[in-house]
């Protein structure tokens, strides 16, 4: 972490910030876009987060601690964004467009449709943990840090979320069976 | 049945899939907004906000009140009589005047947050608040999270106050999460503050606010305490208050509260700003609190 551009930044200079920010932006919207799985919303709580971030960069104390605490405001944002979605919205079946898709072919397309389908139903605590755990890769116990709760409860929580996107993908395949197609 | 290796690999892989840079016109539209957002000054920040890590989140919530309360020491004496209680004596006898707890006369609302015009305006008993106080505020100062700020944009210079509810106190501000509870009255506050280890707490000085008596003091860290060995191992976390903001007082960074008894419970009040605030600024934020008037 650069210090002395943080420390311009939260002096006030916006180039400073957005010179720290740009290394670090695509990371921080393909997390956005994992836990809210729609472009549009993704984009929306890039901005916010982005904004949030700017306003409250004096709260960030130790330069070293830069990255830690720009994923907590994002990752915060963006599950507000969830939230309101939940709230606002029917469940949704939107299939990836755009982006890579898995090298090696692992997933078909029944298979991207029943986790879009399962993770949309997970509380979006629990979508913040897998995203966290699969895509950026953290061990529970980083999650919980970074969460702010008990690493027990991160473990639990994701443990849970596990379950939940098991028996989706369960539930799904025995409806296929009783439509009389394959799973 | 999907197994569990199953369903982490299949995870892992769906979410590799997916947009992994953000379009430029997302960022660049993003920037564009900083523009119209200015940044919130340190001392104001809020403990949601600064929620990282358990030494991390400690520490940077520790800037909220040291920010304020380090400073307040020195920019808050009243500007134009060094040596007297540092909070100054307002207008005595105010004639009370009808209110409730909702509306108060000739006053509006502070709002949360953002400019506001100079005239009379009131907080609210609440969260923030265990009464409802109204004051008169010049020019130049802005609402910021329930509290007063000037120079918000300005980090050098930027004062400010605002009240503050707190009910208990951490047993051992060097150490543990273990809290105890303290009594009613601003009198228990300040006696309650006096027990704590490694905190120095001043001879209270008795003002008035309002017309009301008040007590306020200061808060050192004794001189026998390496907060080194704290956690965070930048100060002393004293408190969390009801709107989830941390004191933290720190070897070079001195704080300073009122405490005043009123009908709703216990008012305090936190200050501060910095050494480089203009003393114009000063004598303005001694002024606004002169005309505090609380709320029956």
């Amino acid at each position: 972490v650069d210090h002395d551009l943080v420390e311009a930044a939260q002096r006030g200079d916006r180039e400073a910030f957005v010179d720290l920010i740009r290394t670090r932006a695509d990371h921080l919207y393909a997390l956005c876009h994992r836990m809210l799985r729609d472009v549009d919303r993704a984009e929306d709580a890039f901005q916010d987060a982005l904004v949030i971030a700017w306003r409250d960069l004096r709260a960030l104390r130790d330069p070293d601690r830069l990255d830690a605490w720009m994923r907590r405001v994002f990752v915060n944002v963006c599950l507000e964004h969830a939230t309101r979605e939940r709230h606002r919205t029917a469940v949704l079946r939107v299939l990836p467009v755009d982006g890579p898709a898995a090298p090696d072919g692992l997933l078909s397309v029944g298979d991207r449709d029943q986790l879009e389908r399962g993770f949309r139903r997970l509380p979006p605590q629990q979508r913040a943990i897998l995203v966290l755990h699969h895509f950026a890769g953290y061990p529970p116990d980083e999650i919980a840090d970074l969460l702010g709760i008990p690493p027990g409860t991160a473990r639990s929580r994701l443990h849970n979320a596990h379950r939940a996107m098991r028996a989706a993908l369960d539930a799904d395949a025995r409806v296929e069976v009783a439509r009389g197609r394959p799973a | 049945m999907t197994q569990q290796p199953d369903i982490e690999r299949l995870l892992d892989h769906w979410f590799a899939e997916g947009p992994s840079q953000v379009p430029d016109r997302v960022f660049d539209d993003a920037v564009g907004r900083l523009d119209r957002q200015s940044q919130t000054s340190a001392w104001r920040l809020r403990w949601r906000n600064l929620n990282v890590t358990t030494p991390a989140r400690l520490a940077v919530a520790a800037i909220a009140i040291i920010a304020v309360l380090g400073a307040g020491l020195v920019v808050l004496r009243p500007s134009s009589n060094v040596g007297q209680p540092p909070i100054p004596t307002a207008s005595p006898s105010p004639s009370p005047s009808p209110s409730s707890a909702s509306t108060v006369d000739g006053a509006q609302r502070l709002p949360i947050s953002g400019p506001i015009e100079p005239g009379r305006y009131y907080i609210e008993r609440g969260p923030l608040s265990a009464a409802t106080f109204s004051f008169t505020v010049p020019a130049g100062w802005s609402a910021q999270n329930g509290g007063l700020v000037k120079h918000r944009d300005d980090s050098e210079r930027e004062i400010g106050w605002g009240p503050t509810v707190v009910e208990t106190l951490f047993a051992d501000p060097c150490g543990t999460n273990e809290t105890v509870a303290i009594g009613p009255t601003a009198d228990d506050l300040i006696a309650a503050l006096a027990e704590l280890p490694g905190l120095e707490v001043g001879d209270p000085a008795d003002i008035t606010i309002g017309g009301q008596p008040a007590r306020s003091v200061e808060l050192t860290v004794a001189p026998t305490m390496d907060v080194a060995t704290c956690d965070p191992p930048i100060g002393l976390q004293v408190w969390l208050d009801r709107a989830g903001s941390y004191l933290l007082i720190g070897p070079d960074l001195p704080g300073r509260i009122v405490a005043m008894d009123v009908a709703g419970g216990r008012l305090v009040l936190v200050y501060g700003g910095r050494e480089s605030t203009p003393p114009g600024d000063v004598a303005e934020l001694d002024e606004m609190l002169a005309t505090i008037q609380v709320e029956p």
